[in-house]
């Protein structure tokens, strides 16, 4: 094994948090790792998110979430500018049915009481004239215009890609393997390397109980919560205008529509708690259920408008709380983090940072770098610009996938970028999330990869070791 | 020589796909001389012409070389046939309609190159 | 290209292909069985035989055809968009063709409840990893649909040395043609269970199994395998036309698997060979 690599944080986790942290670290003169198990960044948890920045009125405003999930969805908006990632203010409703009324006006007290700009109740007129295909049944709404859609992916990629013009290291395919304290270090061994850090901090998501516990810390117990979305075809004209939401549920925010920043519809989330964190199927049950509830609110959603399902993970602990702590020495547990959990997590970053800032001494980086460009979008530009970039790069010429209309060389960026799997390609650059689903773009961008990687195609996966694509036909043995 | 059993096939040879019936001298249902060949045969030895790549190893070439077999061959032995065709390697980019002789089995083989 | 070479016999000067693909062709390329050309050239040939005869006729009349180029808009206007290595272009025609072929439908392999692994394809793509790249999609194969390319793709697999477990069909019929069900199923031993409803996909990262039921019986079943290939139709590629909300009409024209689902591309040849003398 090689020598230990030896910095000042180690963060587990390469989840929304894990990088919010990279990004916020990257701001000061430290040495900073991310290390996380999967093949790529958000591979785990964070991938399935719904992608909406809450306004933070569902939370209990004496909660460290509900403060957290505003300052969250504050901090999105200059993000958003920085980095160059797509920030769509949908703004959200949550209606009420009759005798709902009250609860969504109790909703208002307590998102003015965290300081939420322009709270609205909307009556049926209002609701009728800008978002016709609601349910007449519905009497009015709360109506929070902070709210909004992003790409977790997306943002991940892009916090990481200025963490990591800042000198932060990311380490992809690296599972942690033991955790131990020395001296006056942490010692932490991957299946790939070692670290020896000041400080760790445990942003591992569905395992994050487990890194506590290799670290000898006790921690909550992680209590997955599974949500199928499914994903409706975009020939089906947006069917909302804004995110909408029903009275929240106990410990939910219950069944939602979401117009994604793609221009689907995206319907869902299921919850249900389960014991498997490797448990990512989706069901005719869930699907089933979905379809009812959003046709409560949504009448004219009709089964067949969906064109892909997935499901996600929630790292839910029994508190409905995060868990933010310095255990001892210098060791942080961010645990729990479920909704608002992606809204909050630039905040949950500057959080742990201002705690970090209490031990040792924090001065900005020299020469930091604050803005990241994203990959240029060739769907999204006009004719000149088109015509620029191909004079420039032929490869902008060549368009690999068709249903999305996107080009060779953007593929060639994604993996410049750090894309080392078919799914992190996707993520990047919308590729195969089209109507064919890969059928027609999958090998061609297979066939790039093996170029820019210079690898075999057998050596490609879907998304980390054990999901190879395909195998060199000699390999079958003969007949 | 009287036959006591007939064998019933679909004929392969073109879409109207016939229903015979053969003694293994007579052939009813045919609609045309092939069909008739065809079950006759087929009551004796099946026989098929294989469709298969080769990998062609020329830079400029595409990597795999589609080509046919110039004449039917026993459908039972066509697992055997596979294992020689796929040990075949090209270096140059054949012509269409060319043609790549493979050894191996019992006869020679002769493939002909269907793309280019 | 049948559309072309038939409007260039017809008289007419000035013609265009604009192609995807780095060559003509199309589908056709990956088609290396036969079963092409029966009843328009009363000959047997693969699909790639096939494609290389047309392209031969484009040439042999100077119709001008661009590779590469993908047209991404047209307007009601006749004004055609592509994207070549050189660059956008517009070009405005008098009459279009719309030749894009169809695409594989993927709904019910997107919907089919259990994971999301490796290992899920399409007949085509598969068809296209073995034919043209020379790669497997795996070795232990089940094939949900009775379609023309799923029958065919279990040969093939059968050929390189994959075992094909099953064939499962829905519906109590075969979707595909006899001659392929019998050429290529039967041959080879490769068992086709009609009535027959995939239920789950297992496995984590690769595929490890499927669950199905049949539905005559009830009865439930756990094949493993680790390749699932999906033949369950085929749509025409009319997104295009959708896009831009426009009807066929008016100089626009659909032809071939664009406008509906052809069992041979004999009669796809004949129709566009038609249709192009109409225009001329």
């Amino acid at each position: 094994m090689r020598k230990p690599s030896e910095v000042k944080v180690v963060i587990i986790g390469g989840g929304i948090v894990g990088t919010s942290l990279a990004y916020e670290l990257a701001k000061y003169q430290l040495e900073a790792v991310l290390i996380e198990k999967e093949a790529e960044l958000s591979f785990g948890v964070s991938k399935s998110n719904s992608g909406i920045v809450h306004t933070g009125f569902q939370d209990d405003p004496s909660s460290l979430k509900a403060q957290l999930a505003v300052r969250g969805n504050q901090l999105y908006r200059e993000m958003a500018k920085l980095l160059d990632f797509p920030f769509i203010p949908t703004g959200e409703l949550v209606v009420a049915f009759p005798g709902e009324r009250e609860q969504i006006e109790h909703i208002r007290e307590n998102g003015e009481r965290l300081g939420i700009p322009r709270l609205e109740i909307v009556e049926g007129a209002w609701i009728r004239e800008h978002e016709p295909n609601l349910s007449t049944e519905i009497e009015c709404a709360l109506l929070g215009p902070t709210a909004a859609v992003i790409n977790p992916y997306e943002v991940i990629y892009a916090m990481a890609e200025n963490a990591a013009s800042n000198g932060v290291t990311i380490n992809c395919s690296n599972e942690v393997t033991a955790l131990e304290r020395e001296s006056d270090c942490w010692a932490v061994r991957t299946s790939e390397s070692e670290y020896k850090a000041h400080y760790v901090i445990n942003a591992a998501g569905l395992s994050a109980d487990t890194i506590s516990q290799m670290a000898g810390i006790p921690a909550p117990r992680i209590i997955p919560w599974k949500g199928e979305e499914f994903i409706l075809d975009r020939h089906a004209d947006r069917l909302t205008q804004s995110i909408i939401f029903p009275v929240p549920q106990k410990e939910t925010k219950g069944i939602l529509v979401i117009p994604t920043v793609d221009g689907n519809t995206m319907i869902g989330p299921t919850a249900e708690e389960i014991d498997d964190k490797d448990d990512i199927t989706t069901s005719e049950a869930g699907k089933k259920k979905v379809l009812r509830s959003i046709q409560r609110i949504v009448p004219c959603v009709r089964e067949d408008q969906i064109i892909a399902s997935f499901s996600g993970l929630r790292p839910a602990i029994a508190e409905n709380e995060f868990y933010i702590r310095e255990e001892r020495d210098g060791f942080v547990n961010i645990v729990g983090i479920k909704s608002p959990g992606l809204t909050a997590a630039p905040a949950i970053a500057e959080y742990v940072v201002q705690m970090l800032a209490k031990k040792m001494k924090l001065s900005p980086r020299k020469g930091y770098i604050a803005t990241r460009s994203a990959i240029p979008r060739f769907r999204h530009l006009s004719s000149d610009e088109r015509n620029r970039l191909i004079r420039e790069d032929p490869g902008y010429g060549e368009v690999v996938c068709r249903c999305e209309l996107v080009t060779k060389s953007e593929i060639r960026e994604a993996i410049k970028r750090g894309a080392r799997t078919l799914d992190g390609v996707k993520f990047r650059t919308r590729s195969q999330m089209g109507r064919c689903h890969g059928a027609f773009c999958t090998m061609k961008i297979m066939e790039i990869m093996a170029e820019e990687l210079g690898v075999t195609y057998d050596q490609i996966t879907k998304r980390g070791r054990g999901s190879e694509l395909v195998m060199e036909s000699h390999e079958l043995k003969a007949l | 020589m009287a036959k006591e059993s007939t064998k019933k096939f679909i004929c392969i040879i073109c879409p109207q796909c016939c229903e015979l019936e053969t003694d293994g001298t007579e052939v009813k249902g045919a609609k045309c001389k092939r069909g008739k060949e065809f079950a006759l045969q087929e009551v004796v030895l099946p026989l098929r012409v294989i469709t298969t790549t080769i990998r062609g190893e020329a830079k400029e070439a595409r990597r795999m070389i589609p080509v046919k077999t110039a004449c039917p061959l026993p459908l039972e032995d066509i697992p055997q046939i596979m294992r020689y065709i796929k040990g075949v390697r090209i270096s140059e980019i054949p012509a269409l309609g060319s043609r790549i002789n493979v050894g191996g089995y019992s006869k020679p083989i002769e493939l002909i190159v269907t793309g280019e | 290209m049948a559309a072309a070479v038939g409007a260039a016999e017809g008289g007419l000067k000035k013609i265009l292909i604009l192609e995807r693909l780095p060559r003509l062709g199309g589908i056709l390329n990956q088609c290396i069985h036969l079963g092409f050309g029966l009843t328009y050239f009363k000959e047997e040939m693969t699909g790639t035989e096939y494609a290389a005869r047309y392209k031969k006729m484009v040439y042999e009349r100077d119709i001008e055809a661009r590779t590469s180029c993908f047209v991404h808009t047209i307007t009601p206007q006749k004004e055609i968009t592509f994207v070549c290595a050189d660059g956008e272009y517009t070009v405005s025609a008098k009459h279009i063709v719309m030749a894009t072929g169809c695409r594989e439908r993927t709904r019910e392999m997107l919907t089919v409840p259990g994971t999301r692994p490796a290992g899920i394809f399409t007949a085509g793509l598969a068809q296209e990893m073995v034919n043209i790249y020379g790669v497997m999609p795996g070795k232990e194969v089940v094939v949900i649909g009775s379609g023309d390319i799923g029958l065919i793709m279990a040969r093939r697999m059968t050929l390189e040395g994959a075992t094909v477990h099953a064939v499962l069909e829905i519906l109590d019929h075969l979707s595909g043609l006899i001659r392929n069900k019998v050429q290529c199923l039967d041959d080879f031993g490769i068992p086709l269970y009609l009535q027959h409803e995939p239920l789950e996909i297992i496995g984590r990262d690769r595929v490890e199994a499927i669950r199905y039921r049949n539905n005559q019986t009830g009865e439930h079943k756990i094949l493993p395998c680790d390749t699932v290939l999906f033949s369950v139709g085929l749509i025409p590629e009319q997104d295009l036309l959708i896009d831009a909300g426009i009807e066929p009409g008016n100089g626009i024209h659909l032809v071939g698997n664009a406008d509906y689902i052809h069992d041979y591309v004999d009669a796809v040849t004949r129709e566009a060979e038609k249709l192009g003398r109409l225009l001329a």
